[in-house]
């Protein structure tokens, strides 16, 4: 599409292009046939563009002159001001010194001068069509794409969307809170179950024979700010697959049963959960904190955690 | 009679055999070990908690103090985390310089725990053959990175550093090398008679076992379970190259040992591979915006480490900052089940089992 696009685009300018330059040489041709007649009148279109441009000339120098004046007296105060002006008056100098190289040729009597100026308006004409035309065909473009886009994406389902809508089956809806695909974490089906069916779903997910989750890949827990959140991401050696299995608690009576009686590796991480996050685990077979001493004060990956400490 | 007395014994926190600072309450009868608690935290830096208030880039550092023997391993997990979260493509020859550095590290990691580990029964020549050969892989990865250790040599989207000029030759040359002295540490080691009488057959479990305590790593592909992240939630290119999964029968120290030698072994025909299919021409680095700001969401993903599946979960709400980090680290997991192991053994058998699960602390205790 593009390509064609593009060929099409620079034929057209080609055209473009070409016609400005015929018209310009047949304009070229009449006016030549006419300047033979009317050489006294080009003679005094002369001298004025000549007086034309030695006034603009003083008239630049004098603003030019003023604008100094100006700085001077504002003291230099802003830069970009000054830079402003600079340009200006590089501007100004440009279109003069221009002015006055075209005054120039005009008096060495190049008869040329007018054909080249219509030869320019004419290409510049051409251009001017010619990124017109571009430009909407660009905006076209910019129209089609998005449309595009919008039509694709409803119509990829997740290859995981068969997984996750047996699970929510086996483990019964009326106990899950939300159930999705985490398009973010390699699609992974993602469900939070209701808090008084976290371990039963848990024994469920491990002992269905559809499901086998048998392996506890990670667990951990959030501070979500208002409630937490226990994250566990089950893995399945026999089926290859995984699931993450989510359950959210209130803050202030944050426990939980513990799941050590189903999978044996969620003994250290419940008690690391416990230490960090302050989240008891009922029936765990060894309550205390990993990592921490016993006499630490607060869970420090608790969000509103102040340190505690006598010597600070 | 004899009457006997139980007895309590501190190993560690400071014991060479330990590998770093663990302790191991230890309730004895005689020789034999009736309870076993292990304490950990002495090297608990809090990693999690300091990376909730660094940006995205800042963390890459932090990961390498974890598992300080793999560092590349653990800079991959965390840029991946990030890729994923963000949606990011990583240009095919960073990925190809991952997987080379990745794999190096590997090698060098496991001949940190095989001159280790030996040490500790010992033998202590294969520790300096071992030092040997881990220097020149470390020396590889000092000229890519500028570190012999902590390497933060991955960015998110990329590596930080091109190849220098003739590096993937030296790796080359490097192969063939490598190969002989894995079959010299064979008839140096796995023949001696001394040395399979204190692993074969003791710290034994099932897959069944391994699979409930969420070992990883050659911890429980010793069963004969083969899972292993590279094959079966396939990460980077490694489904591009040809290796296989080296599996155990027994579940016992030695069938641990063989894992790992022959991971080795695959190891390196992973690197001759990623030498030889390696783009000479490409960016290191993909289009990754100058601030990372990854979109609000969450993100598990697992790959590999020379210890087993270390995961990382990042939670973000749209900025520089992220939300909550959590690395799964495989040591952690792996160091559960050494209560049980231990509960019937003789002392002098703890260091063996012990040395075989190959923990590293910085990891146990994040």
């Amino acid at each position: 599409m593009t390509e064609s696009n593009e060929k099409s685009l620079s034929e057209l300018r080609r055209e473009a292009v070409q016609k400005a330059k015929e018209e310009a040489l047949r304009k070229n041709q009449e006016q030549q046939s006419e300047s033979k007649t009317e050489l006294s009148k080009e003679d005094k279109l002369v001298e004025e563009k000549k007086r034309a441009v030695a006034e603009a000339k003083a008239k630049a120098v004098a603003e030019a002159k003023a604008k100094a004046a100006a700085k001077a007296s504002s003291g230099d105060a802003n830069s970009d001001d000054e830079k402003a002006k600079a340009i200006a008056e590089a501007k100004a100098k440009a279109v003069a010194e221009a002015k006055a190289k075209a005054a120039t040729k005009a008096s060495s009597g190049d008869t040329n001068t007018d054909d080249e100026k219509a030869k320019a308006i004419a290409a510049a004409k051409a251009k001017a069509v010619a990124v017109a035309k571009a430009k909407a065909e660009a905006a076209a473009k910019a129209k089609e794409i998005p449309e595009v886009k919008t039509e694709e994406k409803p119509e990829v389902p997740s290859v995981n969307k068969p997984l996750l809508d047996k699970i929510v089956s086996i483990l019964g809806k009326e106990y899950i809170k939300e159930s999705y695909i985490n398009k973010q974490s390699k699609e992974v089906p993602t469900i939070i179950i209701k808090e008084d069916a976290y371990e039963s779903s848990a024994k469920l997910l491990k002992e269905n024979e559809e499901l086998s989750f048998d392996y506890l890949s990670n667990l951990h827990a959030t501070d979500l700010g208002n409630e937490l959140e226990v994250y566990s991401f089950l893995y399945s050696s026999k089926k290859n697959h995984s699931v993450v299995f989510k359950v959210i608690l209130d803050r202030d009576k944050a426990s939980l049963p513990s799941l050590t009686n189903i999978w044996e590796g969620a003994n250290w991480p419940e008690r690391e959960i416990y230490d960090l996050l302050g989240i008891t685990f009922i029936n765990h077979p060894n309550m205390t904190r990993m990592f921490l001493p016993e006499t630490w004060v607060g869970y420090p990956l608790r969000k509103d955690y102040e340190q505690f400490d006598l010597e600070v | 009679m004899i009457r006997t007395e139980e007895m309590l014994l501190n190993v560690g926190p400071q014991h060479p055999s330990t590998h770093g600072v663990f302790r191991l309450v230890v309730k004895m009868d005689g020789e034999r070990i009736i309870e076993a608690t292990p304490v950990v935290g002495y090297l608990h830096r809090g990693t999690e908690k300091i990376a909730e208030d660094l940006l995205y880039t800042q963390i890459i550092p932090y990961t390498d103090r974890m598992d300080y023997l793999s560092a590349m391993t653990n800079n991959y997990v965390y840029c991946h985390a990030v890729e994923t979260l963000m949606g990011l493509e990583v240009p095919e020859k960073a990925e190809f310089l991952r997987v080379i550095s990745m794999e190096l590290n590997r090698i060098a990691s496991h001949l940190v725990w095989w001159g280790t580990n030996l040490l500790d029964l010992g033998a202590f020549t294969p520790f300096l053959y071992a030092f040997r050969e881990r220097e020149m892989i470390l020396n590889f990865l000092n000229e890519l990175s500028g570190s012999r250790l902590n390497y933060s040599y991955m960015r998110i989207g990329g590596v930080k550093w091109d190849a220098p000029p003739g590096w993937i030759e030296k790796v080359q040359d490097f192969i063939p090398y490598m190969r002989k002295q894995l079959a010299g540490y064979h008839d140096f080691v796995t023949g001696n008679e001394i040395f399979l009488n204190r692993v074969q057959g003791i710290g034994k479990y099932t897959a069944e076992d391994a699979f409930n305590f969420s070992l990883s790593g050659a911890n429980l592909r010793c069963t004969g379970a083969s899972y292993d992240v590279r094959k079966d939630d396939p990460y980077s290119i490694y489904n591009r190259f040809e290796f296989k999964i080296p599996v155990g029968e027994n579940g016992d120290a030695f069938d641990r040992y063989m894992v790992r030698m022959k991971e080795i072994e695959e190891s390196i025909n992973i690197i001759e591979q990623a030498c030889e299919q390696f783009p000479k021409e490409g960016s290191i680095l993909g289009k990754v915006p100058k601030v990372i700001k990854p979109p609000a969401g969450e993100t598990f993903v697992r790959i590999e480490s020379p210890r087993g599946e270390i995961g990382c979960y990042i939670k973000s709400e749209g900025k520089t900052k992220p939300y909550r980090v959590k690395f799964r680290r495989p040591s952690f997991h792996n160091l559960q089940i050494l209560p049980k192991l231990l509960v019937g053994e003789s002392m002098s058998n703890l260091v063996a089992i012990l040395g075989g699960i190959d923990i590293v602390l910085g990891e146990v205790d994040g």
